[in-house]
C-alpha cells in the first residue's frame, strides 16, 4: 500500500512540477514589471511565446555537430530529472532514494556543461563568449555550492535530500546558525546560475522552445531545494493521504510564491552585474556554514 | 605452489619480456604479429587476473629460484595486486594493439618498448619484496624512457631527464623504505616502528611519480614534451603505477605503525593537487597537456582519498577507510583507462590534424567521428560529471568526508575538491569544445582524416569500456572489495552491488534522463515540428565566413582563453630564484651523484 502510494505522490508531484515551471516563470515575469513599475505582462505570455516558438521552423547552422542536434533534448531531461528528484509537496516518494543531493548539485553543473558545449558548437563569437563565462562562473558557484551542501549533510548525517528534509523538518539538525548560512549560499548560487549569460543564442524555433522549457524548470529546481530547505513545513508523508498531501500542495504554492516575490525583487533591482561579487558572499557563507557544522554548534 | 594463477603470470612476464628482445632484435617479425602476440599475452593476463579475482583466488606467495646473493626474489598474487593488475594488462592490451597497427617511424622499437613497461609494471605489482619491485619499477621506467626517445622524431625528447630523475627517486624510495626490513614486506608489515624518514620516502618517490605537488613540475612538460605513446603510457600506466606504490607502502606496509598525521600531509598536498591540476587542464595550450592536468588532478583526488584512509585507520574509522579506499580502486582503474585513450586519441588528432594544439583545431567531430568518441569519452571520465567514474569517485570521497574526524580544516578539502570539480569540467568542455566543436581553425584540421581503418575498434572498445566503468562503478567496486577487506579489515559489504552504490544510483539516473529525452522527442514528432532546416543562424550580426577567408575570421572562434576567472594579482612570494637548466647538467653524473647521497643516507638512516 505503501509503496502504491508513493508511487501515486511521485506521479502527482511530476505533474505538479511539470505545470508550475511555466507558470511561476510567468509569475516572476508579472512582479518583476511591476516592482520595476513597467506595464506589466500577463501571467501565460511566457508560454505563449514557447508555444509561437514550437510552430516556427528550427534553423541550423551549416556544419552543427550532433552535439547542436541533442544538447536541447539533454538539456530539458536533466532540469526535469533534476526537478522530479527535488521533494516539492510530499517526502518518501519513489525517487526518495535517489535524490542524493550531490548528484542533484552536479545536475545543475552538468546542464550548464551541456549548454556550453552546444555553444561552442555554434563557433561564433558571443557564443563563445557565454561559453567562458560560464565556466568561469562556475570556478567560484561550484566550491560555495558544494561547501554549502556539505555543511547540511554533514548536519543531517548523510546526502541523501529525502533525509535531510526530514531532519530539518523534525529539527534534528543540530546548527540552526550553519544551516542558515548554507541555504543562504544556496540562495546565492542558484541566483547567479539563472544569472548566466543566455548560451542559446543560436537556437531557434522548437529548439529553442525545448531550452526555454529547460531553463525554467532549472528556475523551478532552485526554488524547490531552497524553499524546501529553508521552510519545509506543511510537506506530507507519501503515505499520509490526500488531506495532508493538499496542505502540503498548498505549503509548496506558497514557497514558490514567496520565492518568485524574492525573485522578482533581486531582478527588478537589477543586481545581475554584481554575480561575481555575490558569488564572493556565497564562498564565505558556504565556507563558514562547513566550518562551524564540523565544529558542531552555534557560535553562541 | 598449488595455486596456477602465479607461475601462469610469471609465464606472461617472461614471454613478454622475450617479444620485446625479440621485436628490437629479430629483424624479420612482422609489426603486426609482434603487435598481436603482445595484445594476446596482455589480454590473456587481463582475463587470467579478473577469472581469479571473480573466483575469489586465495593469495598465493612463489619464490623465484634465483635473486641477490642470499636472497631470493619473491612475487606474491593478494587481492591488492590482482586488482591493480587489471588495469595494467588492459591499458597494456590497447596500447599495444594501437602501437601495431598504427603505422610509426620505428614500429618496432615501439613495440618492444611497450612490452617491456607491461612486463616490468606487472612485475613491480606482483612483487612482495623492495629488490623485485625496483626491478619492476626499473624496467618500467627504463622503457617509457627508452620509447621517448625511440618515437620522438629526431632530437632526444627533454621529457626524459625528469622522467629518469623521478623514476631514480622512487626507486631509491622504495630501496630505502623497505631497506629496515630486509627488503620483505611481510617482514615490514609486522615493524611497529615504521620511521618518519621512511614515511617521508615512501611519500616523496612515488609521490613524485603520481605529480602530487609539490613534486609535480615534471609532469605536464614531459607530456607536453613525449610523443603520444609515451604520454599515454606515462598517463595510463605510470600514474595508476605510482598510486599502487603509494597504496602499498603507505595503507598495507605501513599499516600498523600508521600515524593520523600522514593522512593529513596527504590530504594537503592531494588538496594543492587538485587545484593546481585542474587549473593548468583548464589553461594550457595543447590538447595531450590538458589531458596531463585533468590525470593529474584524478591523481591529487585520489592522493585526498588515501589520506583519507590513513586518517581512518588511525582514528579507528573503518568504515571512513573503506569508503576512502574504494574511491581510490575506482580512480585508479579510471586513470588508467581514460587517461590512455585521452591521450592516444590526442595522438591521433596530433597524426591527422598536424597538432595537439588547440588554436590550430577546430570543427574535428566531422572528421574524426570515433577519435571524437574516444575523446569524450575519456574527457567524461577524468572530469566530475555525472554519470562517470570520476564522479563515482567523488561522489565516494564525499561520504567518506561526512565520514571523516570533523575538523575545521576539513572544510578546506571539501573546497579544494569543489574547485576541482568546476575546473575539471570546464577544462573537459574546452578541450571538446575548441578541438572538436565549432568550425575548422586552419586547412590541416579542416581536411583531418579519422584514425586508420583497422584501429578504430579498438579505440571504440576503450571507449566502450570507460563508459561501462562510469554505468557500472559497483560491479567495479565488487572486483575492489577483496583489496578493501585485505588492508582496511571490513569491505563495502551492502553498499555496493552490481547495478549501482546504495545512494547514487547511477543506472536509475542514465535511465530517468534518456528516457526523459526519448519521451521529449517523441512528443514534438508526433505534434508535428516541422524539420529543421539549415542555414546562417542570426547571432549578434555573426556572418558565414566569406570566400577569401574559408576559415572565417579565427577572432570569432573561441581560442580556449577565458575559462577561468582571473585571479587577483599577489605579491610574489620571496623564494629563492632557482634557474635549473637540465640541457646544462650532465645528467648522468649528477644522477649518480644523487644516488650516491641518497644511498649514504639510506645507510645512515637503516644503520643501528
Amino acid at each position: 500500500m505503501s509503496v502504491l502510494l508513493s508511487i501515486v505522490t511521485q506521479l502527482l508531484h511530476m505533474a505538479a512540477v511539470v505545470l508550475a515551471a511555466p507558470v511561476l516563470a510567468g509569475v516572476v515575469a508579472v512582479l518583476t514589471d511591476r516592482i520595476a513599475g513597467r506595464v506589466p505582462s500577463t501571467v501565460t505570455r511566457s508560454w505563449r511565446q514557447i508555444a509561437h516558438l514550437f510552430r516556427k521552423q528550427t534553423i541550423r547552422m551549416p556544419g552543427a555537430s550532433p552535439v547542436t542536434r541533442f544538447a536541447p533534448l539533454l538539456s530539458v531531461a536533466v532540469a526535469a530529472w533534476t526537478v522530479f528528484l527535488i521533494p516539492s509537496f510530499a517526502l518518501g516518494m519513489v525517487s526518495a532514494p535517489l535524490s542524493d543531493i550531490v548528484v542533484i548539485a552536479a545536475l545543475f553543473a552538468f546542464g550548464r556543461v551541456v549548454l556550453m558545449l552546444a555553444a561552442m558548437d555554434a563557433g561564433t563569437g558571443a557564443a563563445a563568449v557565454a561559453a567562458t563565462e560560464t565556466a568561469s562562473l562556475a570556478v567560484a558557484a561550484k566550491p560555495a555550492l558544494l561547501l554549502a551542501v556539505f555543511a547540511l549533510a554533514l548536519l543531517a548525517g548523510g546526502s541523501n535530500l529525502d533525509a535531510i528534509l526530514a531532519a530539518k523538518m523534525e529539527g534534528l539538525l543540530p546548527s540552526s546558525a550553519a544551516t542558515g548560512l548554507a541555504i543562504a549560499a544556496l540562495a546565492i548560487v542558484g541566483w547567479v546560475d539563472r544569472e548566466c549569460p543566455p548560451a542559446d543564442a543560436t537556437f531557434s524555433g522548437a529548439d529553442l522552445a525545448v531550452l526555454r522549457i529547460a531553463e525554467q524548470l532549472r528556475i523551478l529546481a532552485w526554488c524547490d531545494l531552497i524553499g524546501a530547505l529553508a521552510l519545509p513545513f506543511g510537506m506530507a508523508l507519501a503515505d499520509a493521504g490526500p488531506v495532508s498531501w493538499g496542505i502540503g500542495l498548498l505549503a509548496w504554492i506558497g514557497r514558490l510564491l514567496m520565492a518568485a516575490l524574492v525573485l522578482a525583487a533581486v531582478r527588478a533591482s537589477g543586481a545581475s552585474d554584481r554575480a561575481r561579487t555575490a558569488l564572493t558572499l556565497a564562498l564565505a557563507l558556504g565556507g563558514i556554514a562547513a566550518m562551524l557544522a564540523l565544529t558542531g554548534g552555534d557560535p553562541t | 605452489m598449488s595455486d596456477p594463477i602465479l607461475p601462469l603470470l610469471v609465464l606472461i612476464v617472461v614471454a613478454l619480456l622475450a617479444l620485446g628482445a625479440a621485436a628490437r632484435f629479430i629483424a624479420r617479425a612482422s609489426r603486426q604479429a609482434i603487435g598481436l602476440a603482445g595484445a594476446g599475452l596482455s589480454g590473456l593476463g587481463f582475463m587470467l587476473t579478473l577469472l581469479a579475482l571473480i573466483v575469489g583466488q586465495e593469495p598465493g606467495t612463489l619464490v623465484l629460484p634465483f635473486g641477490l646473493p642470499g636472497f631470493s626474489l619473491a612475487l606474491s598474487f593478494d587481492p591488492l595486486a590482482a586488482f591493480f593488475l587489471l588495469p595494467a594488462f588492459l591499458t597494456g592490451t590497447a596500447s599495444i594493439a594501437f602501437a601495431a597497427e598504427i603505422a610509426d617511424s620505428s614500429p618496432k622499437a615501439s613495440l618492444s618498448g611497450l612490452s617491456l613497461c607491461i612486463a616490468g609494471v606487472v612485475l613491480a605489482i606482483l612483487a612482495a619484496d623492495g629488490v623485485t619491485l625496483v626491478l619492476g619499477l626499473a624496467l618500467a621506467g627504463g622503457a617509457v624512457w627508452a620509447s621517448g626517445a625511440v618515437w620522438a622524431s629526431g632530437d632526444p625528447s627533454p621529457a626524459r631527464t625528469p622522467l629518469l630523475g623521478v623514476t631514480a627517486l622512487t626507486v631509491l624510495a622504495v630501496l630505502g623504505a623497505t631497506a629496515a626490513s630486509g627488503f620483505a614486506f611481510v617482514a615490514m608489515r609486522e615493524r611497529l616502528d615504521y620511521p618518519t624518514a621512511l614515511f617521508v620516502l615512501a611519500l616523496i618517490g612515488p609521490g613524485a611519480l603520481a605529480g602530487l605537488v609539490p613534486f609535480h613540475r615534471w609532469s605536464i612538460p614531459a607530456h607536453r614534451a613525449s610523443p603520444a605513446r609515451a604520454a599515454a603510457l606515462l598517463s595510463g600506466m605510470v600514474k595508476p603505477l605510482a598510486l599502487y606504490l603509494l597504496v602499498r607502502l603507505l595503507l598495507d606496509l605501513g599499516a600498523p605503525a600508521s600515524a593520523g598525521w600522514w593522512g593529513i600531509v596527504l590530504l594537503a598536498m592531494g588538496s594543492a593537487t587538485v587545484v593546481t591540476g585542474g587549473w593548468r587542464a583548464a589553461s594550457e595550450a595543447e590538447v595531450g597537456a590538458c589531458l596531463a592536468g585533468l590525470a593529474e588532478s584524478q591523481s591529487g583526488v585520489a592522493a585526498i582519498g588515501i589520506g583519507l584512509a590513513l586518517l581512518g585507520r588511525a582514528s579507528d574509522l573503518p568504515v571512513l577507510a573503506s569508503l576512502a579506499q574504494a574511491a581510490v580502486l575506482l580512480l585508479v582503474v579510471s586513470q588508467a583507462v581514460c587517461g590512455t585513450l585521452g591521450q592516444l586519441s590526442a595522438g591521433a588528432v596530433q597524426a591527422e590534424a598536424g597538432s595537439r594544439r588547440l588554436v590550430l583545431l577546430g570543427g574535428l567531430i566531422h572528421a574524426m567521428p570515433v577519435v571524437a568518441t574516444g575523446m569524450a569519452a575519456a574527457l567524461f571520465g577524468l572530469s566530475a560529471m555525472p554519470g562517470g567514474a570520476g564522479f563515482a569517485a567523488l561522489w565516494l570521497l564525499f561520504q567518506a568526508l561526512l565520514a571523516a574526524p570533523h575538523a575545521p580544516w576539513m572544510a578546506l578539502v571539501v573546497a579544494a575538491l569543489a574547485v576541482s570539480t568546476a575546473l575539471s569540467s570546464a577544462a573537459a568542455a574546452r578541450v571538446f569544445g575548441v578541438a572538436f566543436l565549432g568550425r575548422p581553425r586552419g586547412p590541416r584540421s579542416a581536411a583531418a582524416t579519422d584514425i586508420a581503418k583497422p584501429a578504430r575498434p579498438g579505440m571504440l572498445a576503450l571507449a566502450g569500456v570507460a563508459v561501462l566503468i562510469g554505468l557500472f562503478p559497483g560491479a567495479v567496486l565488487m572486483l575492489a572489495d577483496p583489496a578493501i577487506r585485505q588492508l582496511q579489515g571490513i569491505g563495502l559489504d551492502d553498499r555496493i552491488g552490481p547495478l549501482g552504490i546504495r545512494g547514487y544510483e547511477v543506472l536509475a539516473l542514465v535511465a530517468g534522463v534518456l528516457a526523459i529525452c526519448a519521451g521529449v522527442r517523441w512528443l514534438l514528432q508526433r505534434r508535428g515540428v516541422s524539420a529543421p532546416r539549415e542555414g546562417p543562424a542570426w547571432n549578434d550580426g555573426f556572418t558565414p565566413p566569406p570566400a577569401w577567408l574559408p576559415f572565417g575570421d579565427p577572432l570569432t572562434q573561441s581560442a580556449g582563453g577565458g575559462f577561468l576567472p582571473t585571479l587577483p594579482k599577489l605579491p610574489p612570494l620571496p623564494l629563492p630564484r632557482w634557474h635549473w637548466r637540465p640541457r646544462h647538467v650532465p645528467a648522468l653524473p649528477a644522477m649518480l651523484a644523487a644516488m650516491a647521497v641518497f644511498l649514504i643516507a639510506l645507510l645512515w638512516m637503516a644503520g643501528p
